[in-house]
């Protein structure tokens, strides 16, 4: 039997610091620029297999799925 | 030459020709391996030899024969459940799993073939039976039961035949395009994809299929869940996927577009070659499992006029 989580949002990634309230549950990275958020992304997804959203305005997310 | 032991020679020998002839086919659509051969042959050859002796029984009016049936069909159940189970646990290894309504197919199937020897092989003694009451000599009565099996067979695999993709609907490329990060084929959003890296392998080396029904009943069967992920597994299977477990963003899903019900799927394979992925879309069974008629019904008939 595994367990794991599913459908969840493992970690905002952003260059905007309006478009995350301070009650998320999930970690947020910020980024320094569109080249860092990128990477950030890739980084985190790799490491947690969770896959890469964009949100846009400089938003990714990173979801279990 | 005693009729019992000609007949349940000749009903073994066919049984046995019926289970391992559908092997053949099995080797080109399911993964199965040189001992799941082994086992399957012999569970093959215990069936055909229960169909085999059940007609000499019932001809000695050793009635109790019929019991050994019931057990028969009990065991080959069990088959069906043994070969659920081992497909369910190999399902987290695979990169893209078959999906319960796959493997439930699959187990039929198996469950299915067993019968298919113990048929064979009882028409095929009941033949040689036949024969002696009409006085044949043995011989000929042999040739028939031989012929009569053999039509069987092929009876029987002609039904058990599942349809295929190409025979409801229509295959055909579609482009891939971006709106946003949203993965779009053919003008239907199939999944936000974030990383820029990923959209450009998308754009590059990306091959898109979109299969349109050609009746309601083709959209009722193609909406099924179980039917998609099939088709996904073939289309993996059989073009080699570019992706691994840390790579999510090229799992290939099928997609619905909800206006007419064509389905639309993208895949990132080794070699990008649409051709290739329409072939093995077209070729992937209709699963047992997922068919609908809603033409059938009196609902569908008064939608459909």
């Amino acid at each position: 039997m595994e367990f794991g989580l599913k459908e969840f949002i493992i970690a905002i990634v952003t260059t905007n610091k309006d478009m995350v309230g301070g009650s998320s549950n999930a970690p947020v990275f910020y980024a320094s620029d569109e080249e860092h958020l990128e990477r950030l992304a890739l980084l985190i997804s790799k490491t947690t297999t969770g896959m890469v959203h964009d949100l846009e305005g400089g938003t990714y997310i990173i979801v279990k799925h | 030459m005693d009729t019992h032991f000609v007949a349940i020679v000749i009903a073994l020998v066919m049984g046995v020709i019926a289970r391992t002839y559908m092997m053949k086919i099995d080797y080109r659509q399911y993964p199965t391996y040189p001992q799941a051969y082994l086992s399957h042959f012999t569970l093959g050859v215990i069936a055909a030899g229960l169909g085999a002796v059940a007609i000499p029984a019932f001809s000695e009016k050793e009635y109790v024969a019929i019991t050994f049936l019931a057990i028969a069909a009990q065991h080959f159940r069990d088959v069906r459940g043994m070969e659920r189970q081992s497909l369910d646990n190999i399902e987290p290894t695979e990169l893209v799993p078959k999906g319960t309504a796959y493997i439930e197919d699959i187990a039929k199937t198996f469950e299915a073939r067993n019968y298919m020897a113990i048929i064979t092989a009882v028409f095929t003694s009941a033949t040689v039976y036949i024969g002696e009451y009409f006085d044949l000599p043995i011989l000929v009565s042999s040739i028939l039961a031989i012929i009569v099996g053999s039509i069987i067979i092929v009876m029987l695999n002609r039904m058990l035949k599942p349809g295929s993709i190409e025979e409801i609907a229509e295959v055909k490329s579609a482009e891939i395009s971006f709106e946003g990060p949203i993965l779009t084929i053919a003008g239907v959003g199939v999944m936000n994809i974030g990383l820029k890296e990923s959209q450009k392998v998308f754009m590059e080396n990306g091959v898109a299929v979109e299969i349109i029904p050609k009746d309601p009943n083709a959209v009722a069967i193609l909406s099924n869940i179980g039917q998609r992920q099939a088709i996904q597994h073939n289309a993996a299977i059989q073009l080699g996927i570019r992706k691994d477990v840390d790579e999510p963003d090229f799992t290939p899903i099928a997609r619905r577009n909800p206006d007419n019900g064509n389905i639309v799927m993208a895949i990132v394979t080794r070699q990008p070659d649409v051709n290739c992925l329409i072939e093995a879309v077209k070729k992937t069974p209709v699963l047992e499992s997922s068919k609908r008629e809603p033409l059938d019904s009196e609902v569908g008939k008064k939608l459909s006029s």
